[in-house]
């Protein structure tokens, strides 16, 4: 049984006046420990359905199967780790205080949390500014607290929109390793939005191509399994990485004449 | 490189002596009206250029004072308003924003209720003196919901307007990480509002001062209101601007101390 399951997912946002076809007929599977990145021009629905997917929406049609259970049970959620596209962390608490929201709300929060609370900031490079307030933080470095905010609660399948969009490239790539590394180490299950055909690449077992208006599945493809023992970084240099970069490229240039 | 040091810090001295003297020249201003304000009504007071039985004048005013303070029942008539107010500011506020929590907690009965809030809005407060007095019996219950009813609809309708504007996108946060909708009140809405309901009291403190004076008009037999009518009632205008003039120190003390709270309260 796979870890998720989107079955004819469709979703339609209403307003008084008129609707909106935000998501078509989508459907895939993910596995324990696989990796798929959601490829697409803006507009065409990623956001919608991670917030399907987390259960935040209710899709006007289809369902989502989780493991066993379906996603609007709540006790699932906290299987899930969703960052969302902006860092949204709470303006009045510290840094330290955001990563440790999740444990707080699960009533979970204890000493070794808080020691855990350090070491996640050690790892995304924010040591010792955990009491310091987000605004007083680049816009990198709260991304970077958002992504620690979310691995802090060991969720089985992360979802993450863009989470690398607002870093500097070094810091990117330098992340793209430590989640990459951290998803093998543990197993996990990961679905991120990207608009960055090579992070996709070098990150994804499988790499879905959304098309817009109204967004459903152009074409999934799967990279190989040279690319996947290694590294982001190292993924990146490796000579079949040229090819499929063209191949997608070439689809998704296709995209734009919608 | 000491040298510029030196140079740099007499330049930043020279400003600090700058700042000094504008405030010093701000203090003069502002105790130079103060003077001149009363001199002159002293002065047109006693040169019958005004009525003194209508307008009386400074030192008529220091004399009641001194013989108010000193058979104690100035303080009295203190203690009873600053109660009142305090009581009606306190109950208004919080009664506002808890009216507005409901609001939030049911989109269903915000909407319902919506209409009735505007109306309520609209009303002047004070109209409904009679009625409360009636209802609540002629007392300082009665005072204090004067006091309280003129602060509660727009506390509501501020606070509840501060809860709706919050980005959606952390309730989201919230949720994904397991909250409940009582969670992502305590953790989101209330504390994203804060400034807003700070603000409010702020509005509170000077209506609760309206509510509570003309309740007193309408009913007390004790407090500054109640001085103010019946100064008028038996003409002395001497005991109506002397307790205007204690009600304006009290009100001010009562907004700097709310702003202070304010100071200590909005640090992050
Ligand atoms: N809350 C909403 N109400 C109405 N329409 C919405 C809402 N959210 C999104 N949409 C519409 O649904 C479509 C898909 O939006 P979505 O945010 O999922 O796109 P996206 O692929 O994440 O775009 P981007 O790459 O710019 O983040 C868009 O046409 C958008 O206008
Ligand atoms: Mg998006």
């Amino acid at each position: 049984m796979p870890l998720l399951s989107v079955n004819q997912v469709s979703h339609h946002y209403y307003s008084k006046k008129d609707y909106t076809k935000a998501l078509e007929n989508i459907s895939f599977t993910l596995e324990q420990g696989e990796f798929i990145s959601i490829l697409g021009p803006s507009g065409c629905g990623k956001t919608t359905l991670l917030s399907i997917v987390a259960g935040l929406i209710k899709p006007t049609m289809g369902e989502i199967i989780l493991g066993e259970d379906s996603a609007s049970e709540p006790g699932n959620k906290a299987h899930m780790g969703y960052m969302l596209q902006q860092d949204y962390l709470f303006p009045w608490k510290t840094i330290k205080e955001n990563i440790m929201l999740g444990p707080k709300i699960n009533k979970t929060l204890d000493n070794s949390i808080k020691e855990q609370a350090d070491q996640m900031l050690e790892e995304v490079g924010l040591q010792g500014i955990g009491d310091s307030y987000p605004d007083e933080l680049s816009g990198g470095m709260r991304q970077r607290a958002a992504l620690a905010r979310t691995l802090i609660t060991e969720p089985k399948l992360l979802l993450l929109d863009e989470p690398f969009s607002a870093l500097d490239f070094q810091t990117k790539l330098r992340l793209e390793d430590f989640v990459s590394q951290l998803l093998k180490q543990y197993n996990k299950a990961a679905l991120l939005v990207t608009h960055d055909i090579s992070e996709a690449i070098v990150m994804s077992d499988r790499i879905i191509l959304l098309k817009p208006r109204p967004g459903e599945i152009k074409q999934i493809f799967r990279m190989p399994p040279e690319l996947r023992k290694i590294s982001p970084f190292q993924a990146r240099q490796h000579p079949s990485f040229q090819a499929i970069f063209d191949e997608v490229w070439k689809e998704m240039s296709a995209l734009e004449k919608y | 490189m000491k040298n510029t040091e030196a140079a740099n810090r007499e330049l930043h001295q020279a400003y600090v002596r700058k700042l000094k003297i504008e405030q010093r020249w701000i203090w003069f201003w502002q105790i130079s009206i103060f003077l001149i304000f009363f001199s002159i009504w002293e002065l047109a007071s006693r040169l019958k250029w005004i009525d003194p039985l209508l307008f009386s004048s400074p030192s008529k005013i220091y004399k009641l004072f001194i013989a108010k303070a000193s058979d104690g029942s100035l303080w009295m008539h203190i203690n009873v308003t600053l109660f009142e107010t305090v009581a009606g500011f306190i109950i208004g506020t919080f009664a506002g924003i808890l009216l507005a929590a409901m609001l939030w907690w049911s989109t269903r009965f915000s909407k319902i209720i919506d209409p009735y809030l505007v109306i309520l809005n609209a009303m002047p407060k004070v109209a409904l003196g009679p009625i409360i007095i009636v209802a609540l019996g002629p007392g300082y219950i009665s005072i204090i919901a004067m006091g309280a009813i003129i602060s509660i609809i727009i506390t509501t309708l501020v606070v509840y307007n501060a809860f709706q504007e919050i980005d959606s996108n952390y309730i989201k946060v919230l949720q994904s990480l397991g909250a409940s909708k009582r969670v992502c009140f305590k953790e989101a809405i209330f504390p994203a509002s804060f400034p807003t309901m700070i603000s409010s009291l702020k509005v509170n403190v000077g209506l609760s001062w309206v509510g509570v004076i003309v309740g007193e008009f309408l009913v007390s037999k004790q407090g500054l209101g109640y001085l103010i009518i019946y100064g008028f009632q038996v003409f002395d205008f001497t005991l109506v601007l002397f307790s205007l003039l204690i009600i304006a120190i009290f009100a001010a003390i009562m907004y700097q101390l709310v702003e202070k709270l304010e100071k200590k309260l909005i640090k992050h």
